[in-house]
């Protein structure tokens, strides 16, 4: 292939999976790609993006990662970029003034940017069209799935965004693992046909060494976990644990170790990261905010302190190991477990399904005056309400509720309408701000007083902003738009977010019990495979 | 309250510590008057350009206690917490700009990077808005009924007993909101809207009044964070005897005025005291971060 040539001249030739899979892009079908880690699923979107005219959106969750791929990409004379919320507001704010002209090849966001409308207003006053989303990490895409991220709900309005707006970009759904039940969601999700699922036939690795050890408490995991480094003589060991405070504790039992998880500032974050991918850092400790993505070749040891909820979860964990055989042939895998472990984890999988109870409070937070109105959420409560601490978990409930139609997220806003100063006041703006008296500030006063929407008061921020007629923007308030269907919530809809959550609960159970006896059965990759319904021999599916 | 030391211990503290701290502040001195390290003030210091200096710094002392209470008042007027009428705040209002941007001893924890002050970000965050509107609502109405009811009987001039203060009304269970409204943040609102009749009790005034008491301990606390140890200001000290205490204080300040022909406005008795205390903490500051650091 040309492109492939002209761009990535140090990869000589493409798998015969990918050349199907870019075939299948370029023919505009919507796909599903099943790929393991390291199996070369970047460089599917990356050349289809070049084969189609316009520009490529790549939703990640992984921002730490998105400035490496996006360097990556420049150092190969491909047009990228990323924008997240790693990022600070003025690099952001630079960077999405320079769409208009740059129009992309690529551009890596992170879920929740796609519906924020100060996003939405550049991708509308861009040059090109979008041709192709690609979602990467498909899988948190369902409810269903051990990982799933409430944000990626976002993806399927935005698609229909871009259609309003002139686009129709093709869908390309990437993941490593997926079972069953997420992946009968993605493909309803997107309209995927049935011939434009591709499984690739190595999801099953022949260079991991499963090993598991039951053990009576938790207090003997620390000295397997030496044992099993030390006989080894691994040198760049994964060790998951879910708790952050855990992390930290168990790193200082360890020499050149450190710890990983997300309440590190995105510097401490990258810091860790690098330290561990040159070698620096020889054992470390993360709960899964590490994972998905991170593109370290060379892990020879990753070892389970605590349990996954599935195989699924399991297997991708197990997946960072050995990427590259070339650097690190074999990946050893030890998972440590206890019965108790099990039962904890099956306890904490009940005491975290949605009850009644939490359903009532989170649409009592939402709508206290049982109004059917537009209203803003600051998302710090959002984000802070996520069920853990006995805070309401208004994180999963609001997509849940919009899931049922209680609700619809309209869109997102960094800041509110004082704080931006305009050089020279338009008369547009002068009747936004004398709507809003006292201590008033938010859109959605403005929309029912003057009756503008809000995506039209953010094209013209974002016009006047092209404009260099923006003096001051500090945004650090990121603002969640709701429209409440309901004054109150109708007890049928109630039940039936009820009666979900008690499938979603059982289900995460019957995969839970699969883990264990997965722990006993003899032939793991055998069994692995059938849970994970994938080929165990090669061939395409 | 055991663990208070006698009102007439603290009070003469204060005493004995006011004049070294008015001389540190105001540059300015009564004649004849020994400092508690035994120097003597010269007369040189009650040069007319000294005391009309002073004038003017308490003159901007003034404008700024008013300017906040003006500002303030007009957006916690009760009536915008009245939810028969139209233009009733929105309760997401109320926590999320009157609170978390106006109020500013709520607006700088949340932006604090303090990693202590984590779990109050938590708490404020998920606190839902109604809760906050309604604590609000009655802190404000019964301060109301205790200016129009009990405040124009108290004598502040001759209060001896923390009980004249007659703050009974702010021990009503529904006056705080735990972990999110505690005595500090309430107690910037009462200040910040009556000055005259409430201090506001912050890091730097508590600080303020452990170094002119010469370091009394009850004014800080020992904090403690994953294995880490720091020394704070004891932001649960007891509202009643902290207000008992600036009162004595406003007093002295009165006094020390009067003798340099400048005048004390009643109305703003506890803004003077807590600005008194504010330079205090600051000619302590390089103390007071290394005591703040954690260990």
């Amino acid at each position: 292939m040309e492109l492939l040539k002209q761009y990535f001249n140090d990869i000589k030739q493409l798998y015969d999976y990918q050349k199907i899979v870019i075939e299948n892009i370029k023919a505009k079908n919507n796909t599903l790609a099943i790929i393991p880690t390291g199996g070369g699923k970047s460089l599917i979107y990356q050349l289809g993006a070049l084969l189609l005219e316009g520009t490529t959106i790549v939703v990640s969750p992984l921002k730490a990662l998105m400035h490496e791929q996006v360097n990556e990409l420049k150092d190969r004379r491909i047009n990228a970029l990323s924008i997240n919320s790693d990022m600070d507001f003025q690099t952001q704010r630079d960077v999405l003034r320079n769409l208009c002209e740059l129009s992309p090849k690529l551009i890596y966001v992170s879920p929740e940017r796609l519906n924020n409308y100060f996003f939405r207003s550049a991708l509308k006053f861009m040059k090109s069209k979008i041709s192709m989303v690609v979602i990467d990490e498909a899988h948190c895409i369902s409810q269903w799935g051990f990982d799933f991220r409430p944000d990626y709900n976002k993806i399927k309005p935005f698609c229909e965004f871009l259609k309003d707006n002139g686009s129709n970009p093709v869908i390309l759904a990437l993941t490593a693992t997926i079972s069953a039940q997420p992946r009968k969601d993605i493909i309803h999700e997107f309209k995927i046909a049935q011939d434009n699922i591709f499984i690739e036939n190595n999801v099953i690795r022949d260079n991991l060494e499963l090993n598991f050890q039951k053990v009576e408490k938790d207090a003997d995991k620390l000295d397997h976990i030496k044992n099993f480094i030390y006989s080894r003589q691994l040198k760049k060991v994964l060790v998951y644990t879910y708790s952050r405070q855990k992390c930290k504790e168990l790193s200082e039992n360890f020499d050149e170790s450190s710890y990983f998880h997300a309440e590190l500032t995105p510097g401490e974050k990258l810091r860790t990261y690098k330290g561990f991918k040159e070698g620096k850092i020889k054992v470390l400790f993360s709960t899964t905010a590490f994972g998905m993505g991170m593109n370290i070749p060379d892990i020879d040891g990753v070892i389970h302190y605590q349990l996954p909820e599935s195989i699924e979860e399991y297997y991708q964990h197990v997946g960072r190991g050995a990427r590259d055989k070339k650097k690190c042939s074999k990946c050893y895998c030890l998972f440590l477990w206890s019965e108790k472990n099990f039962e904890v984890k099956a306890d904490r999988i009940r005491k975290n399904t949605i009850k009644e109870s939490n359903i009532d409070e989170a649409f009592d937070w939402i709508n206290p005056k049982r109004k059917v109105i537009s209203k803003e959420m600051n998302f710090e409560e959002v984000m802070r309400n996520d069920g853990s601490w006995g805070t309401n978990n208004l994180r999963l409930l609001i997509p849940t509720f919009e899931k049922f139609g209680v609700l619809d997220m309209l869109g997102e806003v960094n800041g509110r309408p004082k704080s931006i100063v305009f050089k020279s006041n338009t008369s547009f703006w002068e009747n936004v701000i004398n709507s809003l008296d006292g201590i008033r500030n938010s859109y959605t006063t403005v929309e029912k007083k003057l009756g503008y929407r809000i995506q039209d008061m953010i094209d013209h921020i974002y016009e006047q902003e092209l404009n260099g007629n923006i003096k001051k923007m500090p945004a650090t308030e990121r603002l969640l738009f709701l429209s409440i269907n309901h004054s109150d919530l109708p007890d049928g809809i109630k039940q039936n977010i009820i009666d979900e959550s008690l499938r979603i609960e059982r289900n995460k159970i019957a995969s839970l019990d699969k883990l264990r006896e997965l722990c006993d059965v003899k032939d793991k990759e055998k069994f692995i495979a059938e849970q994970l319904g994938v080929p165990y021999n090669k061939g395409i599916v | 309250m055991s663990d208070y030391k006698e009102l007439k211990e603290i009070k003469s503290k204060i005493e004995e510590g006011f004049l070294a701290y008015c001389y540190k502040i105001f540059k300015v001195s009564k004649p004849e008057v020994s400092l508690v390290n035994g120097m003597r003030i010269k007369t040189a210091s009650m040069n007319k350009a000294g005391v009309a200096k002073f004038a003017k710094q308490i003159k901007d002392w003034e404008e700024e206690i008013k300017k906040y209470r003006d500002e303030f008042a007009p957006l916690f007027l009760l009536d915008n917490f009245d939810e028969d009428d139209d233009d009733c705040y929105e309760y997401e209002d109320v926590k999320e700009e009157l609170l978390a941007k106006r109020l500013w001893t709520i607006s700088s924890a949340l932006a604090s990077k303090d990693k202590a002050l984590e779990k109050y970000k938590t708490a404020f965050w998920g606190t839902a808005p109604r809760q906050l509107f309604t604590t609000i609502k009655i802190i404000l109405s019964q301060t109301n009924n205790y200016m129009y009811d009990y405040a124009p009987l108290i004598k502040l001039n001759s209060v001896n007993k923390i009980e004249q203060l007659k703050y009974d009304f702010l021990i009503a269970e529904d006056m705080l909101l735990t972990g999110v409204i505690g005595l500090g943040i309430r107690s910037e609102i009462l200040h910040r809207l009556f000055p005259s009749h409430f201090p506001i009790m912050t890091r730097k005034s508590l600080w303020g009044m452990h170094y002119l008491t010469a370091g009394e301990d009850e004014f800080i606390t020992d904090e403690f964070y994953e294995n880490m140890q720091r020394t704070e200001h004891n932001w649960n000290y007891d509202y009643p005897r902290f207000a008992f205490y600036n009162l004595f204080l406003s007093k002295l300040l009165e006094s020390f005025f009067k003798e340099f022909n400048i005048s004390f406005n009643n109305q703003l008795r506890f803004g003077y005291a807590n600005l008194f205390l504010n330079e205090i903490s600051t000619i302590h500051n390089d103390d007071i971060r290394i005591l703040t650091e954690w260990k």
